[in-house]
């Protein structure tokens, strides 16, 4: 049985079929498993050359088959935007096995496969040569595009699925705006409110990838990408609404608003947009306007003296004047009683208080009480032209309180009972004013 | 115990015939491929392209060998992809999708 098994193995050896050689295989097999042996009487031996013989042939089928090859051959296409494929890198690995051990190629006609866009990698070389059944990964190195997975057949090779490169998100257009349309390309907020700004992005994606990641941020020229929002100089939006059924197929509409406030720097603004691709590969653009110089002021709505007697002055008034637009302001005074230009400051139920009664200290309180000489040294009077005052009120520019308001002082003087009694009403007009002041 | 001699006889005379006639077969003009793979040397007075043996025997599906530590091949996809060596005097690993015998250069 010994010189049988071992004249086998040198035909089994110098057999080129594998099939054949199965067939060999099959015939020991089934000789060693009914138990055939020439010398029954020694068991040992009877049981143990079998095994030796089988070690051997396992031995030679194994060398032949480690130096077997087999191809993974497969195709990446360009990317959509115009990258080529030609002379990049594939790597093939056994995910059982991890990527370390791995194969690698080039694309295209410097690779092994000659050809444009192909690769062709042996499987067998891996350091644990790949076997029929097993999943094998594949994946573009130093660009993105999708790893495949392939499953090694028992054929001569196995084509892998596409690969195509992947295209980044390409923005065509990003226009910014406020919810006006006139004028265009210019913002004009609303005093002591909010005012609607949108960003409007139209985003190309070639592979149909979904995006995520679709973020907006509205900042002033002095600003920065990626600074903290602050209602002066920086807002982010990073729940745009995307429309799908914008456009063709390839394209997605965004829409990121932001409700910017009236004390918003002037000056150029930055709509910047950033989105990904389901892959993290990002594009991103912007575009710019301009936020326009909001002049306001406002002020409370009745400055009550109370009863002040006759040929007396007033106790101190205290009215606050807040800066409600997005530019330090000075101030127009300008009085009247009943209409514009009757040089009163009170018209009453019976008489009058002339103008130069009324009388403001734009800066420095003044308490207790005091006479109209005294009253004259400290205050101004009120006129019946328009003065522009210094006043250097400044914006807002904290988030959680107001900080854009002076306080002005005022206090009338009421003339004797003939000239003026009963219940007495007047106007001023205050108004903000960015030239210079007195 | 004699059917069982008989069979390992016949067994292995079954398993030398078709070695004989695998081994028979490597005429260089005559060379049977059975499907799947194949250790075959060819040796050719001209030699050929492996583009050119593979167009002469479609049913190849590929031809390799080592060199070194890698594999050199010529895939039959994409209308032959691979490197287009000139079949020497070596052993090559010839994959086929059926029995066939190698068609060479007349």
């Amino acid at each position: 049985m010994k010189l049988l098994q071992v004249k086998a193995l040198i035909w089994f050896y110098h057999l080129r079929s594998i099939k054949v050689r199965k067939i060999v295989l099959l015939i020991f097999l089934v000789s060693e498993n009914l138990g055939f042996s020439e010398h029954p009487k020694n068991e040992r031996q009877s049981r143990t050359a079998p095994l030796i013989a089988w070690c051997i042939v396992f031995l030679i089928c194994m060398i032949q088959l480690a130096s077997a090859a087999h191809f993974i051959v497969g195709n990446v296409d360009n990317s959509f935007e115009g990258e080529a494929a030609n002379g990049k890198q594939v790597v093939l690995w056994n995910p059982s096995n991890g990527i370390n051990d791995n194969v690698t190629d080039t694309i295209g006609p410097s690779g092994n496969s000659g050809a444009n866009n192909i690769y062709m990698i042996d499987c067998e070389m891996l350091s644990t040569p790949c076997v029929v059944g097993e999943e094998v990964r594949i994946r573009v190195m130093d660009y993105t595009a999708y790893d495949v997975n392939l499953s090694v057949t028992g054929a001569g090779f196995d084509v892998a699925p596409n690969i195509t490169l992947n295209s980044r998100p390409n923005i065509t257009s990003i226009l910014v705006d406020d919810d006006i349309g006139f004028p265009s390309n210019q913002v004009d907020l609303i005093a002591a409110s909010t005012r609607n700004v949108i960003c409007d992005i139209v985003v190309e994606e070639y592979d149909k990838d979904a995006m995520q990641n679709a973020v907006a941020e509205f900042y002033h020229a002095d600003s920065y990408i990626g600074d903290s929002d602050d209602n002066n100089s920086h807002y982010t939006n990073a729940s745009c609404f995307a429309n799908d059924s914008y456009g063709t197929e390839y394209e997605t509409q965004f829409l990121c608003g932001f409700e910017i406030l009236y004390y918003a720097n002037p000056g150029t603004w930055n709509c910047f947009f950033e989105v990904e691709d389901n892959l993290s590969v990002s594009s991103n653009s912007s575009d710019s306007t301009s936020i326009n110089t909001l002049l306001s002021v406002g002020v409370q709505d009745i400055i009550n003296y109370s009863t002040v007697n006759p040929e007396k002055v007033s106790d101190e008034i205290e009215v606050n004047i807040t800066n409600y637009g997005n530019i330090m302001a000075n101030l127009s005074l300008f009085g009247y009683g009943e209409t514009m230009g009757d040089g009163l400051a009170m018209k009453c139920s019976t008489g009058n208080i002339s103008l130069e009664n009324e009388k403001y200290n734009l800066t420095n309180t003044n308490l207790g009480s005091m006479n109209l000489g005294q009253a004259d040294l400290v205050y101004s009077n009120m006129s019946g032209q328009t003065v522009i005052k210094e006043f250097n009120l400044d914006y807002r520019t904290k988030e959680d309180e107001n900080d854009a308001f002076n306080s002005t002082y005022w206090r009338i003087y009421t003339p004797s009972l003939a000239k003026a009694r009963g219940t007495c009403n007047g106007n001023i007009i205050f108004g903000a004013f960015q030239g210079a002041g007195s | 115990m004699k059917n069982k001699t008989a069979f390992i006889v016949l067994a292995f005379l079954f398993a030398f015939s078709l070695s004989f006639i695998v081994i028979s077969s490597q005429d260089a003009f005559s060379v049977s491929l059975a499907e799947g793979k194949n250790k075959v040397r060819i040796n050719l007075s001209e030699p050929i392209y492996a583009e050119t043996l593979i167009k002469l025997n479609p049913d190849i599906e590929a031809i390799s060998y080592m060199e070194g530590n890698r594999t050199i091949g010529y895939v039959n996809v994409f209308d032959g992809v691979g490197k287009n060596f000139i079949v020497a005097d070596r052993e090559y690993e010839i994959v086929a999708s059926k029995s066939i015998n190698l068609v060479l250069p007349s």
